[in-house]
């Protein structure tokens, strides 16, 4: 796997490239991922990809 | 008697027909996609008959473009469509449980491990790589499934996709039968700008390697890649963007039905003096005494944060009572403001829903108040709003 955000890559890096800011760059994070859940009251879990309602 | 407050938490009656269950369901939504599944059918059936005897398959991948993987799968099947392109495995699955009878491609590629999962799906990876072909391999032999694989061969591109010296090197495997390679499959670089030079290479450099591919149905066309002419249609042609409204010829009128329109509600009206600021950073200003209406979308919906408008830029339009109205100011993650000044009063009223894509506003238009392409927009369309599906073989 590469790393699209994380390791120093910033939500505002990101934003900057995407000519806009991390509000949007968040907002718009797909659903075809997998989404991990770290910490927090339960422990994570991988859940596959929710479709679109 | 409790009184429910937030009408989204009004059950489902059983005392209310589908409709008015539905027009409750509306009522309370802060936006409506519409997505018309005749339209869609009419594309498919018009790209069909402008690449025939080639077949035309029809790609669904990204939600069928944002439109609902399953009831635009299911509409194009029962209008012909037998084969199917999706990039990921989740979309292959999606496919299946919708057409039972699909022939399914897989375009991202084969991973290792991953053989049971096509196996399951009866899907075929389209493979662009030689280790991913010796992996298959191996899955196949030890399985002894038979589902098929497409090759991918890269002319030009530089994305997926086996060199041409690659491909040449698997022609001994293809000549000796038995293969188990069921497409021979290209993509173009430029496709919707007529004039490149790059598509009469990759159509020349295509046509050489398919050649030699004897027996093995080919493939090179998307959907712009179908309007360059008979000879870069082969055996099956894949539109995808097309489909779903966006032009394929953008140097010319778009041949293409419109598929999507969308839909949100004026949650307030406000009147502000001249010299006063709408939105963060108060990057707009009313130059007269303006009439704002506040309608419930922003980018968290897929209305690109890049369509807000500012003292120096316009923004992206919408339709108010059926008049075009600029938008005022940046576009907020939830919400954005329509300046509605120039509309006679009492023409729209709290509640009423205003069109951001439909009645004249085109996807290729909003494409450009973001900044981007149709495929984009499409596959931004947000999750919150409601869904309606129009025409189709099945109501949804």
């Amino acid at each position: 796997m590469v790393t699209l955000l994380g390791e120093g890559i910033t939500v505002d890096e990101l934003a900057h490239h995407f000519g806009t800011i991390g509000y949007e760059v968040l907002t718009s994070l797909g659903s075809r991922y997998a989404r991990v859940y770290k910490g927090g009251a339960a422990t994570g879990t991988a859940e596959p990809p929710v479709a679109a309602p | 008697m409790n009184i429910v407050s937030d009408p989204k938490a009004i059950p489902q009656s059983t005392l209310l027909s589908p409709e008015a269950n539905q027009a409750a369901a509306l009522a309370t939504s802060t936006g409506v996609l519409t997505v018309d599944l005749d339209a869609i059918v009419a594309n498919w059936r018009k790209l069909e008959k402008t690449a025939v005897p080639a077949e035309c398959a029809g790609v669904v991948k990204a939600n069928a473009y944002g439109c609902g993987t399953e009831p635009v799968a299911r509409a194009l099947a029962a209008a012909g469509c037998k084969t199917f392109f999706v990039a990921t495995l989740d979309e292959a699955a999606a496919v299946r449980a919708a057409v039972p009878s699909a022939t399914i491609y897989t375009l991202d590629g084969f991973f290792q491990n991953s053989g049971e999962a096509y196996a399951r799906i009866d899907c075929r990876p389209v493979i662009g790589d030689l280790n991913e072909l010796a992996e298959w391999d191996v899955f196949c032999r030890r399985t002894g499934w038979s589902g098929g694989a497409a090759i991918h061969i890269d002319t030009g591109m530089n994305r997926l996709g086996l060199t041409i010296t690659e491909a040449q090197g698997i022609i001994p495997r293809i000549n000796a039968g038995d293969h188990g390679i069921t497409l021979v499959m290209s993509h173009l670089v430029s496709a919707e700008q007529l004039n490149s030079p790059i598509n009469a290479r990759q159509l020349t450099t295509f046509r050489e390697i398919a050649s030699v591919f004897s027996g093995v149905p080919a493939s090179l066309s998307n959907s712009s890649g179908i309007f360059l002419g008979a000879q870069f249609q082969f055996d099956m042609v894949r539109p995808g963007a097309a489909l779903y409204g966006v032009n394929p010829t953008p140097e010319a009128d778009n041949p293409m039905q419109p598929v999507v329109e969308l839909k949100a509600r004026i949650v307030q009206f406000r009147n502000i003096e001249r010299g006063e600021t709408v939105g963060y950073g108060g990057t707009w200003t009313a130059r007269r005494p303006t009439r704002l209406a506040i309608v419930s979308a922003g980018y968290a919906d897929g209305y690109f944060r890049a369509a807000s408008a500012s003292d120096g830029t316009r923004g992206a339009e919408v339709i108010v009572a059926g008049k075009r109205c600029p938008v005022a100011g940046r576009i907020s993650m939830d919400l954005m403001a329509v300046d509605v000044t120039d509309l006679p009063p009492n023409a729209a009223r709290r509640g009423h829903m205003v069109t951001l894509l439909g009645e004249g506003i085109t996807v290729d238009e909003l494409a450009h108040h973001f900044g981007t392409i149709g495929y984009e927009v499409l596959t931004s369309l947000g999750s919150r709003y409601a869904r309606v599906y129009k025409g189709g073989a099945a109501t949804w």
